[in-house]
């Protein structure tokens, strides 16, 4: 049975060798260079006076093999799902070769089983290869760029999780729908679903946020952006909400909903839901506005930002959490097609 | 002696519609068993039943002893060839036979070449470019090169034209001699099984009607003609299973063992397609789709 | 070796006409006494035909001391049946030869014949009977 199912995936397990091979080259020569790259202009930019220009020039560089990559690393777990799982019991299923494979000397549990494992661990091997290689190539990127969880999907262990779960899910489409193109067609949008029904709601819940308040800097200073580099580097902003002296949202991102009015005559201003600031012209966008005194008023008004967010401590701990949700659904997927193969429902 | 088939009260159901019912059978072995029905009578149901592709509703099977495919040692001992012989398309006949041996302990490589030879199949080819009757005989070499006890064949013969028939036959009765196999082989054509069956078995809409040897069959079931007359004259002993009558004749199939000492009937051997087409008539007018016994001929 | 062949629509059982056909390349002298019988397999795979027919058939031989089974090696011709040439039997062609004359004179076609012929062989053998 191994032999039957490595011949059958031999194809395949050629096509995405080939693949990891290139990938692998190409690489190894950018990456080398962008390592280079970095150690000669960012790695000394403090002492050389102007970091923002070396900074964004570099992160700039090869940014057609950068936006490739991340875009590979989003999509392979879904092409495995519906090329590697959904194919491997809906084509049997299909064209009816299901009489022929399980009426051989094969129990239809082991027959599953090695197919499963085989293609199974292929995938995981090499999404596995393909994260190690793409994180190792973003190393001097990602120091620059210094959000880590903005690239959590596309670097480190989840990919893994994300292929066990999308090949898992493409195998019990399949073994429901018993035709492959609407398999694939459905582990394409359950895929899609679920990863983002964990992005948007259980990724920021992992492990219950932190708070920090701030000075609200924007009102007086509506150039500047939100203030939040009072955090420590990498840490995942969740929400920047404006708060008033009751503690009420008033705004996000260091604004005011509604905004802020100048009261008719110059005689102040007026921030929604707040109160005014007597004595203070309006700032004048473009100038940076006037300053310190209207900081005062907002300070006097206690007029906050309260910041929602994940340290970058905890990145590790969620690359592990988020690949166990995966990789459960996944063995809870596969249970489920074993129990039905067994029981003789399809 | 051990049956190489035995069910009982088996029966399937899909949703709401019974695909097999009450289903009670024991076939000796040796024999070269004919499953015989119209299209959707539940044979290929039973033949799933059999080989382990499906699990019954109620009732009991067991084959050559066991539950079919209960494991590896079971599932080597019976050889089945679907309906429509299912072959992977993208893979050649050399590769099918790497496939059998793979997945078989029991595997033959000799045999299953000696019989590709035979048939005159070039191992390199693709399947795409057998012929029907070739994909058949393939299919057969995949059965019995694994060295079963008992093999099960779905309507082998349907898609096959008359030459494609016959050399299917001659191979598979040169295999069944070589080897003692038992055969089970379903067919909606009596036909095609008169030949080389001798046992049968009737199944219309999803009811065994008869089943039994063949020659006990044709020695028990006679055809009377004879004077026009009221079917509650003649003694119970006898089962009716057709009756015709014009205004002045009846005809009769009955089945029983005993003389018959009414001199008034002439009493006819009946051909095996008769018999079944009576049984298949029987289990039509049980159903209601036709009314019974009031076939008036001109 | 003689080769067999099947007549489905004569009506008489396969067996039997294996048997027949054994017997008439006895008489005809195609068979002589130590000439081996197609084996079992062979005859199959020419007629696709049971097994158990020609198995029938080659029994049934054997009872009527024509043929012997030498298991592993094959069936093999013990007896002919030359001797019981039809010539050997020229009474009893003479009275059937009369015995039809008559029946044509009582006005009795063919068919009739025939019938009549076949009723009688029948309960001669103790066949049943209406």
């Amino acid at each position: 049975m191994i032999r039957l199912t490595a011949r059958e995936f031999r194809t395949q397990a050629i096509v995405a060798l080939g693949a990891l091979v290139i990938a692998a080259i190409v690489l190894a020569i950018t990456g080398a260079r962008l390592t280079h790259l970095y150690n000669t202009t960012v790695a000394n930019c403090k002492m050389n006076g102007d970091c923002s220009t070396a900074t964004s020039l570099f992160l700039s560089t090869d940014s057609g093999v950068q936006g490739t990559l991340d875009f590979l690393m989003i999509v392979i777990p879904g092409l495995i799902g519906i090329f590697w799982g959904a194919p491997l019991l809906a084509r049997e299923l299909e064209t009816g070769t299901y009489r022929l494979a399980w009426t051989q000397s094969v129990t239809r549990a082991r027959w599953l089983a090695v197919k499963i494992g085989i293609v199974g661990v292929s995938s995981l091997l090499a999404t596995g290869l393909l994260s190690l290689m793409v994180t190792w190539w973003f190393g001097p990127l990602d120091r620059v760029n210094m959000s880590i969880f903005g690239s959590f999907d596309q670097r480190s262990i989840v990919p893994i999780g994300y292929a066990a779960f999308a090949f898992a899910l493409g195998v019990t489409c399949g073994a429901l729908l018993r035709r492959t193109l609407p398999a694939m067609a459905t582990t394409l949008v359950g895929f899609v679903a679920v990863r983002l029904v964990i992005f948007a709601a259980v990724r920021p819940n992992l492990m219950a946020p932190l708070h920090r308040t701030v000075i609200n800097t924007v009102i007086a200073h509506p150039t500047f952006t939100p203030d939040q580099g009072t955090l420590p580097a990498n840490a995942w902003v969740l929400s920047d909400q404006t708060i008033n002296a009751a503690g009420n949202v008033i705004g996000q991102n260091g604004s005011i909903n509604g905004g802020t009015i100048l009261s008719p005559g110059a005689t102040g201003l007026t921030i929604q839901g707040v109160g005014t600031c007597p004595g203070i012209a309006p700032p004048t966008p473009g100038t940076g506005g006037v300053g310190p005194a209207l900081q005062t008023c907002v300070d006097n008004l206690h007029i906050r930002d309260v910041l929602t967010y994940q340290p970058s401590g905890r990145y590790w701990p969620f690359q592990v959490y988020e690949l166990a949700i995966f990789l459960t659904l996944a063995l809870i997927l596969v249970g489920l097609c074993f129990w039905w193969v067994r029981r003789r429902i399809i | 002696m051990s049956a190489v088939l035995e069910t009982s009260a088996l029966a399937k159901r899909y949703g709401r519609r019974w695909a097999l019912s009450d289903c009670t059978l024991k076939i000796p072995p040796g024999l070269v068993v004919g499953l015989v029905g119209p299209n959707g009578a539940g044979k290929t149901t039973l033949l799933h039943l059999a080989v382990g592709l499906l699990a019954p509703t109620s009732g009991a099977i067991t084959v050559l002893g066991d539950r079919p495919a209960k494991g590896a040692t079971q599932l080597g001992r019976v050889g089945f060839v679907a309906q429509d012989t299912p072959l992977y398309a993208g893979l050649s006949v050399a590769d099918h036979l790497h496939f059998g041996a793979w997945l078989n302990l029991g595997w033959d490589e000799r045999l299953a070449q000696r019989r590709i030879e035979q048939i005159g199949l070039d191992p390199r080819q693709g399947v795409r470019e057998l012929s029907g009757g070739q994909r058949a005989q393939l299919a057969l070499t995949l059965a019995v090169a694994k060295r079963p006890e008992l093999l099960i064949l779905d309507e082998p013969l349907s898609s096959l034209d008359p030459l494609a028939r016959r050399e299917f036959l001659q191979n598979l009765m040169e295999s069944v001699a070589e080897h003692q196999l038992s055969v089970v082989l379903s067919s909606h054509l009596v036909s095609d099984l008169e030949r080389v069956c001798d046992y049968l078995i009737v199944l219309v809409s999803s009811h065994v009607q008869v089943a039994g040897e063949i020659e006990g069959l044709l020695a028990s079931h006679h055809r009377l003609t004879g004077p026009r007359r009221d079917l509650g004259t003649l003694p119970g002993s006898q089962e009716i299973i057709e009756a015709t009558h014009t205004d002045r004749q009846s005809t009769l199939i009955v089945r029983t063992d005993q003389p018959i000492l009414d001199p008034s009937w002439t009493v006819e051997q009946i051909g095996l397609e008769d018999l079944v087409l009576a049984y298949m008539g029987r289990a039509a007018s049980i159903r209601g789709s036709r009314p019974a016994f009031l076939r008036v001929q001109p | 070796m003689i080769e067999f062949h099947l007549d489905t629509r004569s009506g008489v059982a396969p067996y039997l006409q294996v048997v027949h056909q054994v017997r008439q390349a006895l008489r005809l002298g195609l068979l002589r006494e130590g000439d081996q019988l197609p084996t079992v397999k062979d005859v199959v795979a020419r007629l696709a035909i049971n097994p158990n027919t020609v198995l029938k058939a080659y029994r049934e031989l054997e009872h009527d001391g024509l043929v012997a089974a030498r298991p592993g090696i094959g069936t093999f011709v013990t007896k002919t049946l030359s001797d019981a040439s039809l010539a050997a039997h020229a009474g009893l062609r003479r009275e059937l030869l009369r015995w039809f004359a008559n029946a044509r004179r009582a006005g009795l076609d063919d068919e009739s014949i025939e019938a009549l012929f076949r009723d009688c062989l029948r309960s001669a053998s103790g066949e049943e009977v209406a």
